[in-house]
């Protein structure tokens, strides 16, 4: 008996400590029952609180509050970074039910969301929502921290500061941005002592709040800081020259006692001093730090960390994700992510340097403080040809040594895809000793670093058919001048584009944004979304295209993991967005899945914008100007008046083409069938095969 | 018929040619029904005729609206091209012009207005913008067809006053105390030649600016405007009818006045996808 309740202990910890598998770590994903906050639709919500009332503010005052409250909070819930009931998310509902342990109904109140983010950043709403991001945990260093942070969250959403500060915002006229920093300055103040009072009862030792204030002031700088040596970029091929580079680390620089006259939070001085003075009101302090171990916080750090990397590459910040790689690397040397990672960033500073973009993926090495501040020295002193050397000599070897990961073999494709349309890149400079190029080169002799991958016949098939694709395109693309004019018009309109030869698609979150005159309907669009959104389904049917719908609107009947689905895919077209490049999916691997599970690869997005011709006046006075035609022009442009346009764009997730972009127009409200009706034009037409 | 037979020949030789047509959500056949206001402000201003109107009494009393009613079967022939038969009728009134010499010297009528009503039939092309699909959209119509107008038998009442009171250069005037009203028996002989009336054929050339946005899958709303001109055909009757208030010509050329200045409609009603 005694002998099964170990055995049963054990299968309960390891199940609780290993359930993400750094070695092929995927990013964070919501798990569980999906929250009314994600279910309710942003207008119900407005409508339930209008009636709940608020009465501190005046009935239209309480409008426009909840109004921008609930849809900007909701544009968060939806951005496709917020996860619920993962690890991260249960551990701080955890450690918050833990401070609240003793108010139970304040306790039922809250909910706690993960943001995947990089800024060390923590809020509340007045709805009880509380966010923490993945970058905040990622810089913490014990569990107490991360508990003094919620208190102080929770004091803010049981003060009603968000409401404070609007009724605040509201009553004084002429507001300078001076006197709402000293109002917001005293919220903090307020939040800091009372969220004290909740810290101090669950037991935490009262230095580790000193400790959150030292992590805010140098939350700019990586997650840790590790000497880094140029040599680590260094492989048996490819050695940087040191001395020619001549790179040199920059002091970190932070103050406490920085000018905080237009800020919204205190310097960290100033909030140090008034927790001093909190502190010492208080005693029968505890001394723990940790509650739930401190294995469990490094887990869930480390979690964090591991989002971190795949953020820094989302958001194409190179120079970050490699040192975070690096850093990460001495605790998991064989964790395959970090290779994943790591290759994509190679690969990415070799697209961004193919489309001369380089310079957006470092910083300048003036505000880079610390040991990154090598690395950003590093890829800012590196020519186009050394970047390319480098990144095809790190990616190559990383495919060598995991010869069978797909998403490495992917990257190594796209690489090669790169080097061919790069304008700039010529294998015979590399093989070519005499190739004057290779002289002006004096950090990485480009000469016999690469040699074996051009000897490698692999390679070379690639890139030979990837130049034979190339030059069709292009002959493709010359073809266009033997188009009549009438046939170039139609493929400027994108008439002629619309015929892609799809029957399957993946529709993800089509949005609808309706003007009056020139301010978004926030409530009408949100309407309009519901309908169209509604309306789809029954097109596609008619049009017989399959169609499989990640929207919102839908999230209840899809489920948490179509949701998270939706999540990755809208994450991929902000990244490629963002990026403007055509870049790697961060989440490759989440994304080849969700496309064998649809059985397609392409994914349309739908955009529908409406507005009111601002040129109406304009025309009709034209029309006064000629007046005979004014009986025919002006209800023309009366009724005209309406523009609607409905964006589309065609990604291919597996390569990231953009297969279809273009534009349909047509003059009439976005109404529910009229959206329909076009839509059902758009299906049938993407089925026809040019 | 035989021209309707032609008409639906015409629609099916243009449908063999129209294989790649689209139509709203797949649909090519659309059934329209919509209300027509127009007001006869031209009318009014132009007649020289007394506007009385009868309702327990005669008033004077200008008509600022009439009101009429359309259908029309359409078939979409292209992505921005459509054709309709269309049958209408339309209520109206009319201030007609009585005869001066009736009672063989000096007297006035107090005649209500004319109720009339006019009976279309036509054929549209509707040609569609750019952005639109059949018949979803803004559509430029442009129809041609022929109408038929009458003056229905109402009972109307008539006042006549032969004295009157004051001689002027300019004409006389008549005592309103001193009307009296005709017989019903005496009018239902001598009002209107109502066995045998003049014809009042009119071809009908109109353009139409019409939006049509989709209200439910299978309905739209439909609104907008449309000029008309309408072309007296009919030819003048020989005989003098003498023994009538008002004569068949008269009748006529008031009608196709009326219906002349019935410049611009404003449409609104449902359109059915078939």
């Amino acid at each position: 008996m005694y002998k099964h309740l170990i055995v049963f202990f054990l299968l309960i910890t390891s199940i609780t400590f290993s359930q993400v598998d750094f070695q092929n770590y995927s990013t964070l994903k919501s798990n569980g029952v999906i929250p009314e906050d994600f279910k309710d639709l942003t207008y119900n919500k407005i409508k339930r609180d209008l009636q709940k009332g608020k009465e501190e503010l005046s009935k239209s005052d309480e409008k426009i509050f909840l109004e921008n409250i609930h849809y900007n909070i909701d544009e968060i819930l939806h951005s496709g970074s917020v996860v619920f009931g993962d690890e991260v998310s249960l551990y701080i509902k955890s450690i918050a039910e833990n401070l609240l342990k003793n108010e139970p109904e304040l306790k039922s109140k809250l909910r706690f969301y993960t943001i995947k983010s990089n800024e060390t950043n923590a809020f509340s709403t007045d709805q009880g929502m509380i966010f923490i991001t993945t970058g905040l945990i990622s810089q913490l260093t014990s569990e107490a921290q991360l508990a003094y942070v919620l208190a102080h969250e929770i004091s803010h959403f049981t003060e009603n500061h968000i409401v404070e500060t609007y009724k605040y915002i509201k009553l004084e006229n002429d507001l300078k941005i001076k006197n709402l920093s000293i109002y917001s300055k005293n919220h903090e103040f307020e939040a800091d002592a009372k969220g004290l009072q909740w810290y101090k009862n669950a037991g935490y030792n009262k230095d580790e709040i000193f400790a959150v204030f030292d992590v805010l002031m140098y939350s700019y700088l990586p997650f840790e800081e590790e000497e880094i040596n140029i040599s680590y970029f260094n492989t048996d091929n490819l050695k940087l020259n040191d001395q020619k580079l001549n790179l040199r680390k920059f002091p970190i620089v932070a103050e406490e006692d920085y000018d905080d006259s237009n800020s919204s939070h205190p310097n960290i001085k100033r909030r140090k001093d008034y927790i001093k003075i909190e502190t010492q009101k208080l005693n029968d302090w505890g001394t723990d730090i940790y509650k739930f171990g401190e294995s469990k916080f490094k887990y869930v750090r480390n979690i964090c960390r591991f989002e971190c990397v795949r953020t820094d590459v989302f958001n194409a910040k190179y120079a970050k994700s490699l040192y975070s790689i690096f850093i990460l690397e001495k605790e998991f040397p064989n964790s395959i992510f970090l290779n994943e990672m790591k290759a994509q960033s190679f690969l990415g500073l070799v697209q961004y340097c193919v489309n001369n973009k380089i310079s957006e993926t470092y910083s300048d090495s003036t505000i880079i403080q610390g040991e990154i501040s090598i690395v950003h020295q590093l890829i800012s002193k590196l020519s186009h040809d050394e970047i390319i050397t480098l990144g095809l000599r790190n990616i190559y070897d990383l495919k060598k040594k995991l010869p069978t990961n797909i998403q490495l073999n992917q990257i190594y494709y796209y690489l090669i895809k790169n080097l061919v349309n790069d304008s700039k890149f010529k294998l015979e400079d590399y093989t070519n000793y005499k190739s004057s190029k290779i002289d002006s080169v004096n950090i990485i002799n480009l000469y016999s670093v690469n040699n074996d991958i051009f000897s490698d016949e692999d390679f070379n098939y690639k890139f030979k058919k990837i130049k034979e694709e190339v030059t069709q395109y292009q002959k493709n693309k010359s073809n266009k001048n033997k188009y009549t004019l009438k046939q170039l018009m139609e493929i400027e309109k994108g008439k002629t584009n619309l015929h892609c030869g799809i029957d399957t698609l993946i529709l993800v979150e089509p949005m609808v944004y309706s003007y009056d005159e020139n301010e978004l309907n926030l409530i009408k669009s949100e309407k309009l979304k519901h309908d169209f959104s509604e309306v789809i389904t029954s097109v596609a049917t008619d049009a017989e295209v399959n169609i499989s719908i990640l929207d919102r609107d839908k999230i209840q009947s899809i489920g948490t993991d179509a949701f998270n689905e939706r999540n990755c895919l809208i994450n991929f077209m902000y990244q490629i967005n963002e990026n403007r490049i055509n870049v790697f999916p961060v989440d490759f691997n989440e994304i080849s899945r969700i496309s064998q599970k649809y059985k397609t690869s392409k994914v349309m997005l739908l955009n529908v914008r409406h507005q009111f011709d601002p040129d109406v006046m304009y025309k009709i006075m034209r029309a006064i100007l000629i007046y005979p035609a004014l009986p025919i022009i002006a209800p023309i442009v009366l009724l005209n008046r309406n523009v609607t346009d409905i964006n589309i764009l065609i990604l291919d997730i597996n390569n990231g083409n953009v297969e279809l972009e273009t534009k349909y127009s047509f003059h009439d409200k976005p109404r529910k069938y009229n959206l329909g009706a076009r839509t059902f034009e758009i299906f049938s037409e993407l089925k026809i095969k040019n | 018929m035989k021209k309707f037979i032609v008409i639906i020949i015409l629609i099916a030789s243009f449908n063999t040619f129209s294989q790649n047509s689209k139509g709203f959500y797949g649909r090519k056949f659309f059934f329209t029904s919509e209300s027509v206001v127009s007001s006869p402000l031209f009318y009014n201003l132009s007649t020289l005729n007394d506007k009385y109107k009868y309702n327990k009494s005669l008033n004077y009393s200008n008509d600022w609206f009439n009101y009429g009613f359309r259908f029309s079967f359409g078939h979409v022939i292209k992505k921005n091209f459509a054709i309709s038969i269309e049958y209408g009728r339309d209520d109206s009134h009319a201030y007609l012009t009585t005869q001066n010499n009736y009672f063989g010297g000096l007297h006035n009528f107090k005649v209500p207005r004319a109720e009339i009503i006019t009976n279309d039939f036509k054929i549209k092309f509707e040609i569609f913008s750019k952005s639109s699909i059949a018949p979803l959209g803004l559509s430029h119509q442009i129809g041609i067809g022929l109408s038929n107008s009458k003056m229905i038998d109402n009972s109307y009442n008539v006042k006549v006053s032969l004295y009157p009171v004051v001689y002027k250069s300019y004409g006389a005037y008549y005592d309103e105390n001193l009307y009296i009203s005709l017989d019903k028996s005496y009018l239902k002989e001598h009002f209107y030649n109502w066995e045998n009336p003049v014809p009042c054929k009119t071809l009908n050339i109109m353009y139409g600016i019409i939006m049509r946005t989709a209200i439910a899958k299978k309905i739209m709303f439909n609104y907008g405007f449309r000029y008309n001109l309408n072309i007296g055909i009919s030819k003048k009757k020989n005989n003098s009818e003498s023994n009538y208030i008002f004569k068949s010509n008269t009748v006529r050329s008031d009608i196709y006045n009326q219906q002349f200045l019935n410049l611009i409609n404003l449409n609104l009603g449902f359109t059915y996808i078939l």
